[in-house]
């Protein structure tokens, strides 16, 4: 018997080792903090065994006395605990509703079984039998099946989470619980009163069921197994070793289940695994899906700004824009509202749906409130969903279907509202920040598309002007000089014809003719000169080529012309018009101050300090520079400036007598930089998505 | 006591509840109508109600186990002219019929208010008179210990006492459970619970006053009665000293824990369903020092004659 005291001090000293190391480890799992009264729970249970195992020694009669009373102590303790611990368990996982009435069904029983219990005390038995009895029946009973229906809804739910083999022991322990329910709370010591006294001689039920009849006997064979004696009798094997087989079943059933807790590690770390590389991936999704919206932002925003330099049609790039603007938006109508001239109200200008993308004709008033209240007070306006509908009315002007969700944004030209830009969308999309943000953006190149087709029509009239301006001083120069010549020559004529000097008539006549002649060359390369600028649909240097060709057959000089440029000549409209003008003086020059039998002209491109420029050059074999000053001299200071005002130079070198050479330098776009610049903006773009 | 007497207590004190608990819940359908929603005062009565019912239908399971045949239990009703135990089961079997019936309207919603209004007060009337039987029946010129009035008045006192404890807990448990439920839990209902169980708190302490000087009384009377109740007396005094001691402990501990964290439950911050576990036990208490109070009741009893 002190053996088996021993063994079953050990096992549950074991137990409760085992739940205080796991107890101190410390995990997130529900179970961990309760494990705290099951380690108190297997130690006080221990040493209430090795009392026991020393009550059965041989002792003397005060050890056995100071035993006793700590066994009176400590048994009533176990139970306590093993509630405790049954409770808390049983509550970890959430209890269906109805189980809220438990307590109120229980209240009378519990009440009834106290009060019983409390009356058996006054019996003349020892103190120690009816402590061990309740402390059976009232703590420890309902505790172990707590704990064991806990253990059991533990397991369910490890099952439940693929954990096959934490749940079986699990279910092992909540099954080791409940037999030790039976062997430890239900079978008690034989006493003088109920219920443990039914298993003997009381027979409530018995009378009440069967009572004569002997059939119905069943009843009283039902509560045999309830006591110690029978216990004994049937099983050959006294109660203690049941319990302590009950013990060694607990201890490992429940120290083996506590892997539950490594399985909920590993699980944790497989789930924070597992949400890292989805994050990760939905990070990489996000972010592919953002560079690939960037990318198509940008493009739009590239072909936009190139059509812009190429100074198209104004309504042709507002039309882009609208229309890449829904696009990208997922809009089912953008609409640009411009300031009428008046300055007083706003017109449709434009508008994109699925249908069309349109200028419109005739003029359409904006009248709904939201747009104009978004003129008038703010930047930028994004739906909500809470606008009232009369707010929103006819937000698409009845081009297309009702707006959801919509963004709006103004045009400001110098700080001075000059439209509106919006956008809707009928389906339940919301409008984000990020939407608002391209939004404004094309709202942005609306202005400058805008902005730039008026400083273009500026230019254009200063163009004109200027090219009216040389016009004139070139007919000053040339055509109305030999006029105004030609004029005194025929006077000339007249006084020598009156006189009759027919020798010095015909010289004279020889000098008009060789003015006329003049005359008619500086027309004709006028006129060339006109074609070539104007003609720029030809492109560049077929153009260049064209006019050499035509120079050399007007003025007889031999030309040359070698291109060493290869792609496109990317220079601004502006500066390729420069570059006609300049080459155009300086073939003007060569014809008519240099005397040249031949001239060369180059095009070829240059790069210095990592910035390319185009360079042209023009050789000619003619006299060279005189020390005076000159015309000439006048005519490539223009050259200067015309070269200057684009951001290039232009130099020249001569020796009298071995002809000239005239080098124009006139930088490129920065390709390069432009590069980076739209990298640098798909980057930011990017950053804030 | 043998533990087949036991099912004495069980039907006694489960009736006395049952009367008790509609009794208050019928005072607090009255006064609420006139405060609150009809619609809300239905749903708080509905589920007490069947509550009660199920009390009634296990305090007569309970007698059952009293009798050495209990089928043949229908057979104590034959000498209603002369028993007191014959007029007890009768009025008990009414009492419980009204109440069906009475939580068939109220569960069902069926029935005009006013309808409903009479058969809980007539279900209450019987209650009455069944409590009254109960007493009756120990009315017995051989035991001198039973035979006074104050038996009739304690059992009424009994009656209001853990009418008060179990209304107050039902209250409280059935508002968590219809949280638990996640059912729509009306403001209101919270409101009216609250108040009812703070007035019910209060009743508590006034229907314990009472009742412990009764328990004094009867006690100085049988001190000062004749040698039989002498004998009764010095019984409590020495062997059931202990339990009678932890009957007036389980009392006052079980009213005043109603009474304190009910009252104080401004200043403790607490809402009304986080008073469960204080009510509860409150209730347990009272219900364990009832019983207690039953058990001495039998056991003191010194029998004259045959």
């Amino acid at each position: 018997m002190m053996l088996i005291f021993f063994f079953n001090g050990l096992a549950f000293g074991g137990l409760g080792l085992a739940a205080y190391l796991q107890f101190r480890q410390g995990s997130d799992l529900p179970l961990n903090k309760h494990l705290r009264w099951l380690a108190a729970f297997g130690f006080v249970c221990g040493v209430t065994s090795w009392i026991d195992m020393f009550m059965t020694g041989d002792i003397s009669g005060n050890y056995l006395q100071t035993l006793s009373i700590l066994r009176m102590v400590t048994q009533p303790l176990t139970g306590l605990l093993l509630l405790k611990f049954g409770w808390d368990i049983l509550r970890d996982l959430p209890l269906p509703a109805w189980t809220v009435f438990i307590p109120g069904v229980l209240i009378v029983p519990v009440a009834y079984v106290v009060t019983y219990a409390a009356t058996t005390f006054i019996t003349p038995s020892p103190l120690e039998i009816p402590i061990d009895i309740w402390s059976r029946y009232l703590l420890y009973l309902p505790g172990a099946i707590m704990a064991g229906v806990g253990f059991l809804r533990l397991g369910y739910a490890q099952r439940k989470q693929g954990l096959s083999d934490v749940a079986n022991l699990l279910f092992g322990a909540g099954v080791a619980f409940l037999f030790e329910a039976f062997i430890v709370g239900l079978v008690v010591p034989a006493a003088p009163y109920g219920p443990t006294s039914y298993y003997n001689y009381d027979r409530v039920l018995y009378n009440a069921f069967s009572g004569e009849n002997s059939a119905l006997s069943m009843f009283s064979g039902l509560t045999a197994w309830l006591d110690y004696q029978r216990v004994l009798a049937v099983t050959g094997l006294p109660i203690q070793f049941w319990r302590m087989l009950s013990a060694f079943a607990v201890t490992f059933f429940v120290v083996r289940g506590l892997g539950v807790f490594d399985a909920f590690r590993k699980r944790q770390l497989r789930e924070l695994q597992e949400e890292r590389d989805r994050a990760l991936k939905e990070s990489i999704d996000t972010q592919v899906v953002a560079r690939q919206t960037a990318e198509r932002w940008t493009d739009v925003l590239i072909n936009i700004n190139r059509q812009i330099m190429e100074m198209e049609d104004v309504d042709k790039i507002l039309l882009y824009i609208l229309k890449k603007a829904r696009e990208l938006l997922q809009a089912n109508f953008v609409g640009l509202a411009l300031l009428t001239n008046n300055q007083s109200n706003l017109e449709l200008k434009c508008f994109s749906r699925q249908a069309a993308t349109e200028i419109v004709g005739s003029p359409v008033g904006i009248h709904t409130p939201i747009l104009l209240e978004t003129y008038h007070t703010a930047r930028t306006y994004c739906s909500t969903g809470q606008e009232a509908l009369e707010q929103i009315h006819n937000l698409t002007c009845e081009l297309s279907d009702q707006a959801r969700s919509f963004g709006i944004v103004r045009l400001e030209l110098d700080n001075r509202p000059i439209g509106i830009l919006w956008a809707t969308r009928s389906d339940e999309l919301q409008c984000t920040e990020t939407d608002m943000i391209w939004l404004e953006c094309m709202a942005d190149q609306v202005v400058i598309a805008i902005q730039h087709g008026l400083m273009t029509a500026q230019l254009q009239s200063l163009s004109i002007t200027e090219e009216r301006a040389r016009i004139a001083r070139d007919m000053h120069d040339g055509l109305a000089q030999v006029l105004g010549y030609l004029n005194l020559e025929v006077q000339t004529l007249g006084a020598l014809h009156k006189q009759g000097k027919p020798e010095a008539l015909s010289l004279e006549l020889e000098k008009m003719r060789a003015a006329i002649q003049v005359a008619n060359a500086d027309v004709r390369e006028n006129i060339l000169s006109l074609r070539t600028t104007l003609a720029k649909e030809k492109g560049l240097v077929s153009a260049i080529g064209e006019y050499l060709d035509e120079f050399g057959i007007q003025t007889g000089i031999e030309t040359s012309f070698s291109n060493d440029m290869q792609g496109e000549i990317n220079l601004s409209s502006i500066a390729e018009v420069q570059l006609v003008c300049i080459l155009q003086e300086a073939l003007a020059n060569v014809r008519k101050h240099a005397h040249a039998q031949q001239v060369f002209v180059c095009l070829s491109r240059q790069e210095e300090k990592g910035r390319e420029s185009i360079h042209l050059q023009v050789n000619d074999d003619g006299i060279g520079l005189t020390d005076q000053p000159s015309k000439h001299s006048f005519g490539l200071k223009t050259m200067q400036e015309r070269a200057n005002s684009v951001g290039g130079s232009l130099d020249f070198n001569s020796t009298p007598g071995k002809g000239m050479t005239v080098l124009c330098r006139l930088p490129c776009l920065e390709t390069e930089r432009l590069k980076k610049n739209q990298a640098l903006f798909t980057q930011e773009k990017i950053s804030t998505l | 006591m043998n533990l087949r007497e036991w099912a004495l207590p069980v039907y006694t004190v489960l009736i006395q509840m049952a009367v008790g608990t509609l009794l208050l819940l019928w005072i607090l359908r009255l006064f609420g109508r006139n405060k609150y929603s009809q619609e809300v005062i239905d749903r708080v009565v509905r589920d007490p109600l069947l509550i009660i019912l199920v009390t009634i239908i296990f305090g007569m399971l309970g007698a059952h186990f009293h009798l050495s045949r209990p089928y043949l239990s229908f057979l104590a009703v034959r000498n209603f002219r002369t028993s007191w135990l014959s007029r007890e089961i009768v009025f008990t079997m009414i009492f419980f019929l009204i109440t069906a019936a009475l939580w068939f309207f109220q569960w069902y919603r069926k029935g005009h208010w006013g309808l409903k209004t009479a058969l809980g007060w007539l279900a209450i009337g019987f209650g009455f008179v069944t409590v009254y039987c109960m007493g009756h029946i120990y009315l017995l010129p051989t035991q001198e210990a039973w035979n006074t009035p104050e038996t009739i008045i304690s059992y009424y006192g009994s009656m209001l006492l853990l009418g008060v404890m179990a209304l107050a807990e039902i209250l409280i448990m059935d508002l968590r459970f219809n949280k638990v439920r996640q059912t729509e839990v009306l403001t209101e209902w919270v409101v009216i619970v609250k108040e009812a169980v703070k007035w019910l708190a209060v009743a508590a302490g006034v229907v314990l006053i009472p009742v412990v000087i009764l328990n004094l009384a009867h006690l100085y009377w049988l001190r000062t009665g004749t040698a039989l109740a002498q004998t009764s007396f010095d019984l409590l005094m020495e062997l059931y000293k202990p339990l009678l001691i932890i009957r007036f402990l389980m009392l006052l501990t079980g009213v005043g824990s109603l009474f304190f964290p009910v009252t104080l439950m401004k200043r403790s911050g607490k809402t009304i369903q986080e008073l469960f576990t204080p009510v509860y036990l409150a209730c347990l208490l009272v219900i364990i020092g009832e019983v207690l109070g039953r058990f001495l009741f039998y056991a003191a009893h010194i029998r004259t004659g045959l």
